[in-house]
């Protein structure tokens, strides 16, 4: 009879934690024209931005719980503040919430002992090789918005449960309580839009060629394809994922972790981050202070690059195909190409001069110029171009 | 029948009067016998509802007491014990990362000659320190929280790694004995 209850209940709370509910948190559209601006306001918040099918501003907002009881639910659902209003034809999004939600989120729920697993000494060392555009899409697509329900590849990297037995065992639906977020915004085609966000994840999930203005501190930044001469992208502390960027300028502070299908017209200006380009397309320009930066290929008509940069390591793959001139100046840079190293000793007085020539051959299309201003710098030039070049 | 009270305020009226209505001595119990036997007693009728209820009430209360009772007591120190274990650890990750940090800030501080990179490098460990502080405040509000944890140590790994990376780069520059041009 025991066993009987306990099944019944044990049957009973399983289905009831396994099974998700979804609560729809908030709803609106707006009417828009030509002249219409917004500005989305955004703290802890996960959004996802597709274009409008027709001339209105749509937001859409649920959420999925799973294993949460129904007074955490309605907890969760109290610390999420949010509103949308219109005044002026301008309209403001606030949305926040008190604990963080991501696109997935992951509290840990367990009986068993939580082991951490960060090592302050673990460095991880990357492999260089030249990656294609489409490897470089492939990334963007298979690190990005997944929409999986299952924990394990993200928590199991850093957090394991010790059984009774002290045996370490990965993280398993039953140890977590997830909350996934549907926030959808979509947008007409002549929105103006503006958004201020801190530890938010913003996906641009359709091709968009609205004017953006955005800024984020801390969270994550995905977009399919970027066009507007306009724009003014400023990330700080986050990561960035674009499959196409043309036209803007572009700020990274602190983006571990940069990867770039293409990008074309483009002012990028960094500091203290890695970037991945899979293609440099026309009329690019980089200042940076202190990033590594990795330039895999260059389209067959990329015109001119420049870069002007301090403390920067380049990894530089030539052009495979097409014709190039390359110009270094600068001063206290070290150039390695295949075993051999051409350095570039400080100067007194700061002055810069030439430190390394490729001119164009004419035996094939010429691309472009690649020109780089740099100081304190490296650059690993992962090619033999330059060593065909000679002869 | 019709008298006048005031005779029965007169001297002998009491007498006559009490004389005829004398009550027995035990009429106390007399009257609370009677009252007894002519109280009704209740029916008492079963109702199978109010039994069923009862019924549902001690088989709910009973199942309840099976699943909790065993598990109630030890799960509630597990909790403890793991909410403690949990922020425990998280400081000791911490502590670990500011040790190696503070001690690659200070190989830095005596490897690298440029002012205005280590003034640069002060300003952006300022800047994620301040960071870190401020989502210490939502690690507390909620210590099980993976996106936190996560962002938090994110935080650390980056000042360590950025002061590890940067020595790399300072010591390769030292290293290079030849100034050359070269035109390919």
């Amino acid at each position: 009879m025991k066993q009987y209850f306990k099944s019944m209940l044990v049957l009973l709370v399983t289905v009831n934690m396994l099974s998700a509910q979804r609560e729809v948190v908030f709803t609106k559209s707006f009417e828009t024209n030509q002249t219409t601006s917004a500005i989305f306001n955004l703290s802890n918040t996960s959004i996802i931005i597709e274009a409008s099918k027709d001339e209105q501003l749509h937001f859409d907002f649920a959420l999925e719980f799973k294993g949460y009881s129904k007074n955490e639910i309605r907890e969760q659902l109290a610390g999420i503040a949010i509103e949308a209003t219109k005044f002026d034809n301008h309209i403001t999004l606030m949305a926040n919430s008190v604990s963080k939600i991501g696109n997935i989120s992951y509290t840990l729920a367990t009986s068993d002992e939580l082991v951490l697993k960060f090592n302050a000494e673990a460095t991880k060392k990357q492999e260089i090789y030249r990656k294609s555009k489409d490897a470089i899409i492939s990334e963007i697509n298979a690190e990005g918005f997944t929409g999986s329900s299952m924990p394990s590849d993200y928590v199991d990297r850093h957090f394991k449960v010790k059984t009774k037995n002290g045996e370490l065992k990965n993280i398993t639906d039953e140890n977590v309580k997830i909350i996934k977020s549907y926030f959808v915004i979509k947008i007409p085609a002549s929105l103006k839009l503006n958004i201020n966000a801190t530890e938010s994840q913003i996906r641009f999930k359709s091709d968009v060629y609205n004017e953006l203005a955005v800024f984020l501190n801390r969270g994550d930044f995905s977009a399919a394809l970027l066009s507007n001469p306009y724009n003014s992208i400023k990330i700080e502390n986050a990561g960035f994922k674009a499959h196409i960027l043309v036209g803007g300028t572009y700020d990274f502070n602190t983006v571990s972790r940069a990867l770039i299908g293409s990008l074309e017209n483009v002012n990028l200006n960094s500091e203290f981050s890695k970037l991945e380009l899979g293609e440099v397309g026309k009329q690019v320009k980089i200042n940076d202070y202190n990033s590594e930066y990795w330039f895999y290929n260059w389209s067959s008509d990329f015109k001119r690059f420049d870069l002007r940069s301090e403390y920067s390591k380049i990894h530089l793959f030539f052009p495979e195909t097409n014709d190039f001139r390359f110009k270094v100046v600068g001063n206290n840079t070290i150039n390695h190409l295949n075993n051999v190293s051409i350095n570039m000793q400080p100067t007194s007085k700061g002055e810069k001069f030439n430190m390394m020539e490729r001119k164009p051959n004419g035996k094939s299309e010429f691309a472009g110029e690649i020109y780089f201003d740099i100081v304190h710098g490296i650059i690993y030039s992962h090619d033999d171009t330059l060593v065909d070049s000679k002869n | 029948m019709s008298q006048d009270i005031r005779d029965l305020f007169k001297s002998d009226a009491p007498d006559d009067y009490l004389g005829s209505h004398q009550l027995p001595e035990n009429h106390r119990e007399e009257f609370i016998q009677k009252l007894k036997a002519s109280r009704a007693r209740p029916q008492r009728k079963l109702n199978p509802f109010y039994l069923f209820k009862l019924a549902a009430m001690l088989v709910l209360f009973m199942a309840l007491a099976f699943w909790l009772w065993p598990s109630a007591t030890p799960k509630a120190k597990v909790y403890v014990a793991q909410k403690l274990s949990v922020e425990a650890q998280v400081e000791t990750v911490e502590r670990q990362y500011l040790a190696s940090i503070d001690h690659e800030w200070q190989r830095f501080l005596s490897l690298a000659k440029d002012e205005q990179l280590v003034e640069r490098y002060r300003k952006k460990l300022k800047d994620l320190d301040d960071d870190y502080q401020s989502m210490t405040k939502q690690f507390k509000a909620n210590q099980h929280n993976v996106i936190v944890i996560e962002s938090l140590v994110e935080n650390l790994q980056t000042r360590l790694r950025l002061l590890k990376e940067i020595q790399v780069h300072i010591t390769i520059l030292n290293e290079k004995t030849t100034t050359d041009e070269a035109v390919f």
